[in-house]
């Protein structure tokens, strides 16, 4: 999904770039360089709140949604851009321009601190990762084998599809012994514990 | 022959029978225990006897009374057979988690890694900066002498991971279920 190479303008992109267009220009600038930092693991992501703060002291009035899309439609169109080689100022404000409703003044602004920190960023990419598709699983006992006669022991053998960014579906194999899956289980309710609460 | 020597034997013995250490000749046996006082060939028979033994405990996963039956018609040294026994009682899980990767003859899992992220890209902009996981698995597989190790990485939501989760529970429980049978 590529907005600056490809065009591809993701779902509700028009509405958070009408929200994005009440923000003051200083405000602006501000949330760009945040956000542009957050991406080189500077500094954290911003917050809605501090932001429609901000915003009330200059008697705009913006919604908790509509201040989070303005975040969110910007750590987007950074790393976006940032994953294209060559990518200079004029052609970034000119794509911004003919692809979002936009208004010219916010654009310089994102253009302006595109430019300065385009070399900074493409090194942060994260490499392609993959969807998980589906997973599937069956557990066996192996009760006898050549190589062993008496080791009576469960498998658990899981077969996972991941797609990748180019739609292609792959599906891999593989096999678990008792200790390993309970390790395997371990991680897994580690991530769903973090994932809950964050 | 000391004791010192008779542990020689038996973990290089180890190491030969189940980390498949191509080191461990009988010229290498018959060094490590040349101020034992033992002659060469006397090396080598006791070798011959305890290879077997070794060899069964570990495919098979024998307890320490089939172990001490096992052991009787050898007539060791007390003190011998007394430390075979400690020692199967240290080996004993790491050759068994040998054994078991032996029998998985295609991949298997060798390692699990992965981190919490906040997404920046998606086709969706409300699905920005939702946390999500990257997970990583390895995959490996021995291939003739050398092992092939393949990665595979793929993120997940709250969702998902959430429906793994049940999924995982639910393999747990059929494990406790068949654990419980055999006991």
């Amino acid at each position: 999904m590529s907005f600056f190479s490809e065009k591809r303008s993701p779902k509700g992109i028009f509405t958070a770039i009408n929200s994005l267009n009440k923000f003051p220009q200083q405000l602006l600038a501000k949330l760009c360089q945040d956000v542009v930092d957050a991406l080189q693991y500077k500094g954290s992501v911003p917050q809605v709140s501090h932001y429609q703060i901000q915003l009330e002291k200059n008697s705009i009035d913006l919604g908790k949604n509509e201040v989070q899309s303005t975040i969110n439609v910007l750590f987007f169109l950074y790393r976006d851009a940032s994953k294209i080689s060559n990518l200079d100022q004029k052609q970034f404000l000119e794509i911004l321009q003919n692809q979002t409703g936009i208004t010219n003044q916010a654009g310089k602004v994102l253009a302006t601190i595109w430019e300065r920190e385009k070399e900074n960023l493409p090194s942060l990419t994260m490499p392609n990762v993959g969807k998980l598709i589906d997973f599937k699983w069956k557990v066996g006992v192996t009760f006898s084998s050549s190589i062993s006669e008496n080791l009576v022991t469960p498998f658990v053998t899981v077969n996972i599809s991941v797609s990748n960014t180019d739609e292609l579906v792959q599906t891999h194999s593989f096999e678990m012994s008792v200790p390993e899956f309970k390790e395997f289980a371990r991680n897994l309710k580690e991530i769903n514990q973090l994932l809950e609460v964050i | 022959m000391e004791l010192k020597h008779f542990d020689f034997l038996l973990s290089s013995l180890v190491k030969k029978l189940y980390h498949k250490d191509k080191s461990i000749t009988n010229e290498y046996l018959q060094e490590g225990v040349i101020d034992s006082q033992l002659g060469n060939d006397q090396v080598l028979t006791l070798v011959d006897t305890l290879e077997p033994i070794l060899l069964e405990i570990g495919h098979s996963d024998l307890s320490q009374n089939a172990l001490e039956k096992l052991l009787e018609p050898l007539e060791l040294r007390q003190d011998f057979h007394q430390h075979f026994l400690k020692y199967w009682e240290q080996q004993r899980d790491e050759i068994r988690s040998i054994v078991r990767n032996e029998l998985i003859f295609n991949d298997r899992l060798s390692g699990v890694s992965w981190r919490v992220d906040m997404k920046t890209n998606s086709k969706k902009i409300s699905n920005i900066n939702q946390p999500i996981a990257i997970v990583e698995l390895l995959l490996s597989r021995n291939q003739q002498e050398r092992e092939d190790t393949k990665s595979i990485m793929f993120e997940i939501d709250k969702t998902q991971i959430s429906n793994l989760v049940n999924q995982i529970e639910e393999i747990e429980s059929l494990l406790e279920k068949g654990i419980q049978q055999k006991n």
